[in-house]
């Protein structure tokens, strides 16, 4: 569904990227990890438009996405979660929502998205007329990931949705996740809870000093020495 | 053309680009865009010929007392604007040129109002006051080069550093111990009255000083615009663009001031967008990058 | 007596208001203070007075003013403001300010610097109404504000673009992956600035002069209005306006005419330093936009 050939990007003159390889199937669940400053959120917002990237190809369900803004990415079905949700405070949770269905693609379906992320996350539903800017911090993250599944992603981008929260409602973000794939929706996720997110996927990609280390599945990966040596000694 | 045209344009030349100067070291330093140094150019103007009139003092001595008003004020501009960020010190800038402009027309009594002050004084050294052109030529070349000089050392100084710093990145330099608020009012005051003696040096040399030629709105622009072209944060900068504008301006005024009233100032600001549009480092930014690239390719 | 003042300090209000919603706008989504605003103003009011000369009354002229307006202020957003988004600080303010020196200069080029005025026949009639004289182009005027504002503020509230201009001001890189395309945005948001203050110069062109930097007078206080009232917010813009319109005819008492001036610059001043939000507008929010 999602080619990424040869990418390279950054800021200015700073190469944060250069060779990197990855591809995300219909339907599959996909893990991206590194340790910080590997790279990974420069590689979502290079796919979205939002970095320039200086060389390769972005490949989305066939099409090439290169040069296009990150508005016409959305239309396409490609779906990025920032990075700190970025919620727009001084909006309800409810014109956060709809503003997710702004495209051209999903606004003929607000309706129907609506009920359904109501239906998978009731708390938003409690706090609709609230101020996105007065949730806590894990409410926040789920009216993010609401307002992305509003845009009837295809493939939706998650960049470090766990960042910052409590554990239980860690657990409440990874459960969600997980149901995503059911709901025919592939998933590139970016995270730092590198158990949790291998759990998850059904494959994982490893990135390095700006390029794919290793590759594998979520088993192989968990069991890789280098890996685990790597990134898991700190976290659990 | 007479030697008194060009012997004029000089004069010129050379106060406009210490006024210029003045303002590039506030702007292109600590990148603080003043529209307000008409106010500054104007108390500068003023000053001199209302002292001697008032108090029959010598020129020097008004010179530097509009130098110490408009610093002053500049303090007051900096203490006042010290919680506000681009763009608030701007307006508030607008707002007390406009300020200072309003009183001077409204107080007819001590500065003869829009009527303006014809310069009466007894000629020679003292009052810097002669009939001849060439005396000006040399205190406003004198002018300019001290403030540029002013600026290039400023530029390498503590100051200019924690300047630089502060236009930088405000809040880094304010976490690294730099005092942010004395850096910026240092500059303003220094800015100011540099400034004021670049008008103090206008007023003597037209013997005329009025609220429409020392105080307007386009007067603050002016400076602005010159470093513009020449290069905003170039100490040089000021005195390129004002090689270029001044004996533009000039001649369109002659050329067309008297038949086409308003295309003078619509050339002016096309030519503003322009330059900001196609060389927003100005010349000696445009210079650099050619030399640059001249460099890279050899 | 007071009443009265009160009254005609409101009315003038409204208009000050109107020009201030429109430069507040534009400041808010765009982070770019216009300096030509008080041109669009200018160029409104003579679009008016020519058509009045025309045979069209300054109030049926709106309807041809407003679209010609919005068309400019997007063209004025599409081939020059969006050059200087990405630019230096400099360059934000300098082009605007090129822009409002050039169309003045344009102005008096065309149309020299002579004061014109249109003669109509409500211009001086009055309405009395509970014992205060109302006149009637500044009560047009003020339901005028009333019916701009009211409809500015729902379609930001409650239609899509508008919740997308409305996102747009608070976090542009964001917005645009919810699909909306921002240049689009910026460049309706300049033709509503723009188109406002079409309205407004139709509905100044009975009451007062229009000569080529005319709208300099009213942009400085719009600027006042807009710093007291809080940057991007349109209840704080009215709220504002009416305020300095009340302060303005009673320090017609006071103060000379001339002075009138320096009280709103000192106001401008003392606000800026004390509260920079502004005296209705929301701490923080100055980075944040449009409410």
């Amino acid at each position: 569904m999602l080619r990424i050939e040869d990418l390279a990007a950054g800021y200015g003159d700073v190469r944060v990227l250069r060779g990197v390889v990855l591809d995300v199937g219909a339907r599959e669940t996909v893990s991206l990890l590194g340790a910080n400053g590997a790279g990974k959120s420069t590689l979502l917002r290079a796919a979205m438009g939002i970095v320039r990237s200086s060389g390769g190809r972005i490949v989305f369900k066939g099409e090439p996405l290169t040069g296009l803004p990150a508005n016409a990415i959305v239309e396409r079905g490609l779906v990025l979660v920032p990075e700190g949700r970025a919620l727009f405070p001084f909006m309800s949770v409810l014109e956060n929502l709809e503003l997710g269905s702004y495209s051209r693609r999903a606004k003929p379906h607000r309706k129907e998205s609506l009920d359904r992320v109501f239906a998978m996350l009731p708390r938003l539903k409690e706090r609709r007329r609230q101020l996105a800017g007065s949730l806590s911090g894990g409410e926040q993250q789920m009216c993010a990931i609401g307002r992305g599944l509003m845009a009837m992603p295809d493939l939706l981008l998650l960049d470090e949705p766990s960042l910052g929260l409590a554990p239980v409602i860690v657990q409440e973000i990874f459960t969600l996740i997980g149901r995503l794939s059911a709901e025919g929706i592939a998933v590139l996720l970016v995270e730092q809870h590198v158990k949790r997110a291998l759990a998850v996927a059904d494959r994982g990609y490893v990135l390095e000093n700006g390029s794919i280390a290793t590759t594998g599945s979520g088993a192989t990966l968990l069991s890789d020495p280098a890996l685990r040596k790597a990134y898991m000694g700190q976290k659990h | 053309m007479s030697i008194n045209f060009w012997l004029d344009l000089l004069i010129l030349t050379c106060i406009w680009a210490g006024v210029a100067g003045a303002w590039n070291l506030l702007a292109g330093f600590a990148g603080q865009f003043s529209l307000g140094h008409a106010a500054f150019f104007g108390i500068g103007a003023y000053t001199p010929p209302l002292l001697a009139q008032a108090l029959g003092v010598a020129t020097w001595f008004g010179i530097a007392a509009g130098a110490a008003l408009a610093a002053a004020l500049a303090l007051v501009i900096a203490g006042v604007s010290l919680r506000t960020r681009w763009p608030f010190f701007t307006l508030i800038t607008i707002a007390f040129a406009e300020v200072v402009r309003i009183l001077a027309v409204y107080f007819k009594g001590i500065t003869k109002g829009s009527e303006g002050l014809m310069l009466e004084l007894e000629p020679g050294f003292a009052n810097y006051f002669y009939l001849d052109k060439w005396p000006y030529l040399l205190l406003a070349a004198i002018y300019a080069a001290g403030v540029i000089w002013l600026c290039a050392v400023i530029r390498r100084s503590r100051l200019g550093f924690r300047l630089l710093s502060v236009r930088e990145d405000e809040d880094a330099a304010r976490s690294l111990g730099v005092p942010v608020f004395m850096a910026r009012a240092n500059a303003t005051m220094i800015s100011a009255a540099l400034a004021a003696m670049g008008g103090s040096i206008f007023g003597l040399y037209t013997k005329f000083v009025d609220p429409d030629s020392t105080l307007s709105f386009l007067l603050s622009v002016q400076p602005a615009l010159i470093t513009i072209v020449g290069g905003l944060g170039h100490a040089l900068g000021p005195l390129l663009g004002a090689a270029l504008v001044i004996p533009i301006e000039h001649l369109l005024r002659s050329w067309f001031g008297g038949v086409l009233f308003g295309l003078h100032g619509l050339i002016f600001g096309l030519a503003l967008i322009a330059v900001l549009l196609v060389l927003p480092d100005g010349l000696v930014g445009g210079l650099r990058r050619r030399r640059g690239r001249q460099v890279r390719h050899a | 007596m007071l009443g009265q003042v009160l009254v005609s300090g409101i009315l003038v209000g409204g208009i000050y208001a109107l020009v201030a919603v429109g430069l507040n706008i534009v400041f808010g989504v765009l982070r770019i203070i216009n300096f030509a605003h008080g041109e669009y103003l200018m160029m409104s009011m003579y679009g008016a007075y020519w058509l009045w000369r025309m045979g069209i009354d300054p109030y049926l002229a709106a309807f041809l003013v407003v679209p010609a307006m919005a068309l400019f202020g997007a063209l004025s957003e599409r081939y020059l403001v969006r050059y200087t988004l990405a630019a230096h600080a400099h360059v934000k303010i300098f082009v605007t300010l090129g822009l409002s020196i050039a169309l003045q200069n344009l102005a008096l080029l065309l149309f020299k610097a002579d004061y014109l005025n249109v003669r109509t026949s409500y211009q001086t009639s009055t309405l009395d109404l509970a014992g205060f004289a109302f006149s009637v182009p500044r009560l047009v005027a003020f339901g005028a504000l009333l019916v701009t504002a009211a409809s500015l503020y729902a379609f930001l509230r409650y239609t899509d673009f508008g919740k997308a201009i409305r996102a747009t001001a608070q976090d542009a890189t964001t917005a645009r992956l919810m699909g909306i395309d921002v240049e689009r945005v910026y460049m309706v948001t300049f033709a509503i600035g723009a188109a406002v203050v079409g309205v407004t110069g139709c509905l100044l062109i009975p009451i007062y002069y229009v000569f080529p930097t005319v709208g300099i007078d009213f942009v400085v206080v719009a600027f006042v209005v807009v710093v007291l009232g809080g940057l991007g917010s349109i209840p704080g813009a009215i709220a504002g306006g009416l305020l300095i319109g009340i302060v303005e005819q009673f320090s017609g008492f006071f103060v000379e005419t001339s002075l009138r001036q320096v009280v709103y610059f000192l106001i401008f001043i003392a606000v800026l330093a004390v509260r920079p939000a502004g005296l209705f507008g929301q701490r923080g929010a100055e980075e944040i936009g449009l409410k």
